[in-house]
């Protein structure tokens, strides 16, 4: 999905940030996704400019189901 | 004469039948922006979260409690009939079921804050860790896409 996001990422800039988390090297990532009650991965947690989350999605996305749900935050 | 009474007895009855059917829906179910929340809040209003355990503790409106809606009918049993109660969720969806089910149970005050946390609040929100002032994913002020991932 790198590239996926990585793509998005560029298309975004400055409006939405992107937060690519590796759960098996990173602590702080690994206790976040305790946190947000991640079980599986990839997952992608879409968060509002206010910290709510908007939408979890468990698994592969496609690039325009990204695209709508990073244009959908407010 | 005997006829006459039962007419008036017939009468009476679609009167009554007909105020009965055409009353405002259980004293009144408003919607409200946040400030007209927070204005019901300040009067003692009880906020009601109906969005999941988890969505709630990530960040909630303070003062909230979390009444997820598929919880709601068996929570509200023993619930005051005649007090206030504003109903939220993130979108209006959930909250709107709500507001229905406390309707049929025979509330009366219902302040529905339909635009949600998710487009109708700008204010932080408060996390079930304590923190005021911040949820617990810490944005800069822009949406964030959080990717979990492994390498694997």
């Amino acid at each position: 999905m790198k590239p996926l996001v990585e793509g998005l990422e560029k298309s975004y800039a400055g409006k939405v940030e992107f937060r690519r988390l590796n759960i098996e090297s990173d602590q702080a990532a690994v206790k976040l996704a305790d946190t947000m009650g991640v079980q599986y991965v990839p997952t992608f947690v879409f968060v509002n400019s206010n910290g709510v989350v908007a939408k979890n999605v468990v698994g592969e996305m496609t690039q325009d189901a990204l695209s709508s749900g990073v244009s959908s935050l407010k | 004469m005997k006829k006459a009474t039962i007419w008036i007895v017939v009468a009476v009855a679609v009167v009554t039948m007909a105020l009965l059917a055409f009353r405002p829906a259980a004293g009144g179910v408003k919607t409200v922006d946040a400030a007209g929340l927070i204005a019901a809040q300040s009067k003692g209003a009880q906020l009601i979260d109906v969005r999941s355990k988890g969505e709630y503790d990530l960040g909630h409106i303070a003062g909230a409690v979390n009444v997820p809606l598929d919880t709601l009918q068996v929570a509200a049993a023993n619930w005051d009939r005649n007090a206030t109660y504003v109903v939220y969720c993130a979108s209006g969806v959930r909250s709107s079921q709500a507001v229905q089910i406390m309707t049929s149970m025979g509330f009366k005050n219902i302040d529905h804050f339909a635009k949600g946390v998710n487009e109708g609040w700008t204010a932080p929100l408060e996390s079930s860790d304590g923190s005021s002032g911040s949820s617990t994913v810490q944005t800069s002020g822009k949406p964030v896409l959080i990717e979990f991932y492994t390498d694997s």
